[in-house]
């Protein structure tokens, strides 16, 4: 359904976000993952129509998204990482706007604004002004926005910063059900969020694709990768120039490190005490980040 | 104490920064190059800026000599604080507020008396670099032009005689509507517009132009009525019309030598009276500042009572109105399946209301002189029409950079009626919302004449150019609000060609009309152009 044909995009001053990314998306929630800096959130504006790439190009249902804006727009929900509300207009003023830029109008507009801020749980809100919201009530009118116009396409940027555990579920459950029969385009540095909904996980560092994989062969590929130890707090500082440690605690028998990679890159006697552990996504997601995972 | 400098000089260096790389420098720019042309003309022209008439003579302005380039220099200066240097620096604690730093300079150590200081320092700063960049333009001037020698003092007294306290006055003052509900929003521009001419302008001329005119102002922030009395005072006592303004005379101009105006102590006592000035504003700020927590509002400490607890069954429930269950009330799949119809046509009628609905009682007021423009007879048509286009000011100013001010740019930009060039959007929008508020005044003029219809037409789209396209290319409202309350000022001072809309009783000739329609184009073209930049650059 997306084809994302070599995209590049070089900032004036030399800052190159994207270089010649290539990624076929299919229906289904795709986690886009990657250090700060790696490029997601200029690839998600490229996808949204807002940033033209400098090189490149991406295909929607065969058509060219970048020199057919207005194709994608139609079909698109899209939910960035930043975004601004009007502090003066109520939720529901807000959403009728937005959903009048859509093409939608009249009662069936009205109706679908107040479907979906049942939806997202701010219906006892909807006649307050957006200055007096908090964080994650934003949040979810933003979610509420991008869900105006039934998108096929869904490009959804950090949407679970400012949520509480309980929306946070929520908006899971919700994309998980969204997908079906759409394309979700999911970027978070939230490791779980993407366990939980995406079939398919891709991960971006400087701009280039460098892993493509379902969770599940991301986690096989993680087996017998991820080793847990306890070394002397006079040792950690060490430990951790020559690991890649994905967690650690103190406790009273000394520091107990979570690390991925290798194993022998631990000194003597705490090499022989490293014992392997089941990987998690996220220790995954760090082997990836390694030199030479790619 | 040093800690506190430390922080004041480092809020200074990125205000300063921030300002110097703002569209509002190269305003400051646009206005030296015109000031500098208007004020320090070519000798060989027929403009003055220096004027008066002694009996049965000709009109006679200065030879252009340094004490003659000097004091137009710190005229100019004094204009530029007049009519330009609030709006470069006003809104510097509104964008704290709006952006969300002000939140995290509230969380440090930093008092309110620091920040405010630390604002006004940095006011200060900028102002003073373009009051820099005047005087050396005025030297630039007197060495393309001049004749005689170069007399150093002759630029500086006069200018710094002006400057300082103009700069300290304007930055606190700046400070002062940033930080007082009411005037930190649109309409504080306008309302600044009106106290800045008549209060620090015009009242200060009036106090300094007694019979005798040999007195200085009692009150003169911005000096302006000052260097009138000293241009005065250094003039030949029958000498009269004596101007500071601009004068165009078809007939030549009597270029005679003059020595200048010499400052006496009264008058640097005054202007060092006026610096002091600055520090009221300032008080009255740190007093009204709520150090961005609503709470220490004062009409909100008098007004609001604390909440009363909610019962206990409300408790259970969330403050925003939902049940706290992670599931939802009903399903995605259960939403109504819904048609869009996507179109320019639906974005311009979206974007035309929210202008409507973005301004919930100047609106009525805008429809009330609207109303009262097309109804009233004679002079109260024109009154109310005057009205009119002044309450447009704070209702429009900021609507062509509303998503860059509210950070919604990709919320907005990516929905799919929207027309591709924004800044299109935008003037059409507005230009729908000018002529639907405008219905009263329009039915007035085409039952008047066909030459009014076009002249309000014409005028209402140049309106709509200038507004949504100066705030697009700017990412906000002020340019417009200062160029175009100048215009209007000069509109109902009976400035014929001013009047671009034609409902203040000139403007009508087809040149005038061609003109305003042809700078609404300039101004379109010219965003369009920064918008594919923009697009092109990912800025």
């Amino acid at each position: 359904m997306l084809e994302i044909r070599s995209l590049s995009m070089r900032y004036p001053g030399g800052t190159t976000a994207l270089s010649e990314l290539s990624l076929s998306v299919g229906e289904g929630v795709l986690g886009l993952l990657g250090p700060n800096g790696a490029g997601k959130s200029t690839l998600m504006s490229i996808l949204a129509t807002v940033t033209r790439p400098t090189a490149g190009t991406f295909l929607w249902e065969g058509v060219d998204g970048v020199e057919h804006p207005l194709a994608v727009r139609r079909v698109l929900g899209y939910l960035p990482q930043d975004f601004g509300v009007y502090d003066k207009l109520t939720a529901r003023e807000f959403l009728l706007y937005l959903g009048r830029l859509k093409g939608l109008s009249g009662a069936a507009l009205k109706s679908r604004v107040d479907h979906l801020l049942q939806l997202v749980n701010l219906h006892g809100a909807a006649g307050r002004r957006l200055g007096g919201f908090s964080g994650g009530m934003r949040q979810r009118v933003g979610i509420a926005q991008a869900l105006l116009g039934d998108p096929k396409l869904l490009i959804v940027d950090e949407p679970t910063v400012g949520l509480d555990p309980e929306e946070r579920v929520r908006f899971r459950n919700l994309l998980s059900e969204i997908a079906h029969g759409r394309v979700v385009i999911l970027s978070t540095h939230i490791v779980s969020d993407v366990e939980a909904v995406a079939g398919t996980i891709a991960v971006l560092r400087a701009g280039r694709l460098v892993c493509r994989a379902t969770p599940e062969e991301l986690l096989s590929k993680a087996a017998g990768r991820v080793f847990a130890v306890v070394v002397p707090p006079d040792r950690l500082a060490e430990v951790q120039r020559r690991l890649a440690v994905s967690s650690l605690s103190r406790r009273s028998d000394g520091v107990h490190v979570r690390f991925v990679g290798d194993a022998s890159a631990l000194a003597g006697a705490e090499a022989g005490s490293a014992s392997p552990v089941e990987p998690t996504l996220e220790d995954a997601y760090l082997l990836t980040n390694l030199p030479g995972a790619a | 104490m040093s800690r506190v400098l430390l922080a004041m000089g480092a809020q200074l260096g990125a205000e300063v920064r921030t300002r110097l790389r703002s569209a509002g420098t190269l305003v400051a720019l646009a206005f030296i190059l015109v000031g500098s042309t208007l004020w320090m003309p070519d000798p060989r022209g027929k403009a003055a800026s220096l004027t008066w008439r002694l009996a049965g003579e000709a009109v006679n302005t200065p030879m252009y000599r340094s004490p003659y380039v000097g004091a137009a220099t710190a005229i100019l200066t004094a204009v530029f604080f007049v009519l330009v240097a609030f709006y470069l620096v006003a809104g510097s604690v509104r964008r704290d507020r709006e952006t969300g730093v002000g939140a995290i300079l509230a969380a440090t150590p930093l008092g309110k008396g620091a920040y405010l200081a630390g604002k006004v320092a940095a006011n200060t700063a900028y102002l003073g670099l373009i009051a820099a960049m005047i005087l050396a333009v005025g030297v630039g001037k007197f060495l393309a032009f001049g004749e005689g020698p170069f007399e150093p003092a002759r630029f500086l007294l006069p200018w710094l005689l002006v400057s300082v306290p103009a700069m300290l006055f304007v930055a606190a003052m700046a400070v002062l509507f940033d930080v007082t509900p009411g005037l930190r929003s649109r309409s504080g521009l306008v309302i600044w517009f009106f106290v800045s001419m008549f209060l620090f302008t015009a009242l200060p001329l009036a106090l300094g132009d007694g019979p005798d005119a040999s007195g200085l102002p009692a009150f003169d922030p911005i000096g302006l009525a000052t260097l009138h009395v000293l241009v005065k005072g250094s003039l030949p006592p029958e000498a009269r019309e004596v101007s500071i303004g601009l004068i165009f005379r078809d007939g030549p101009l009597t270029r005679v030598p003059w020595a200048g105006i010499e400052i006496p102590w009264a008058a640097a006592a005054g202007r060092a009276a006026s610096a002091l000035l600055a520090v009221l504003p300032f008080l009255l700020s740190v007093a009204l500042f709520d150090r961005f927590d609503p709470a220490r509002r004062l009409a909100w400490r008098v007004l609001r009572r604390p909440p009363a607890s909610p019962p206990a069954a409300e408790n259970a429930s969330a403050p925003d109105g939902g049940g706290r269950t992670a599931t939802a009330a009903f399903r995605i799949q259960e939403l109504p399946a819904i048609d869009a119809n996507p179109g320019a046509r639906a974005a311009f009628l979206a974007e035309a209301r929210l202008i409507w609905e973005s301004s919930p009682l100047l609106r009525w007021a805008l429809l009330a002189a609207g109303v009262a423009g097309g109804a009233l007879p004679g002079e109260s048509a024109s009154f109310a029409a005057a009205a009119f286009l002044l309450i447009l000011v704070p209702v429009i100013s900021e609507a062509g950079a509303r998503e860059a001010l509210a950070g919604s740019e990709a919320l907005v930009f990516s929905q799919p009626s929207v027309p591709l060039s924004g800044a299109l959007w935008k003037t059409g929008s507005l230009a729908l919302f000018l002529l639907a508020v405008s219905a009263p005044l329009l039915f007035r003029a085409a039952l008047s004449s066909p030459a009014r219809l076009i002249a309000l037409v014409t005028g209402l789209l140049f309106v709509s150019a200038f507004a949504s396209c100066s705030a697009f290319l700017t990412r906000g409202g002020k340019l417009f609000s200062g160029l175009y309350l100048a215009l209007w000022y000069a509109a109902v001072n009976r400035l014929a060609a001013a009047d671009f809309c034609g409902v203040l009783g000139g403007g009508l000739e087809p040149a005038v009309r061609s003109g305003y329609l042809a700078a609404g184009a300039a101004f379109l073209g010219l965003a369009m152009l920064v918008e594919r930049r923009r697009r092109l650059t990912g800025r």
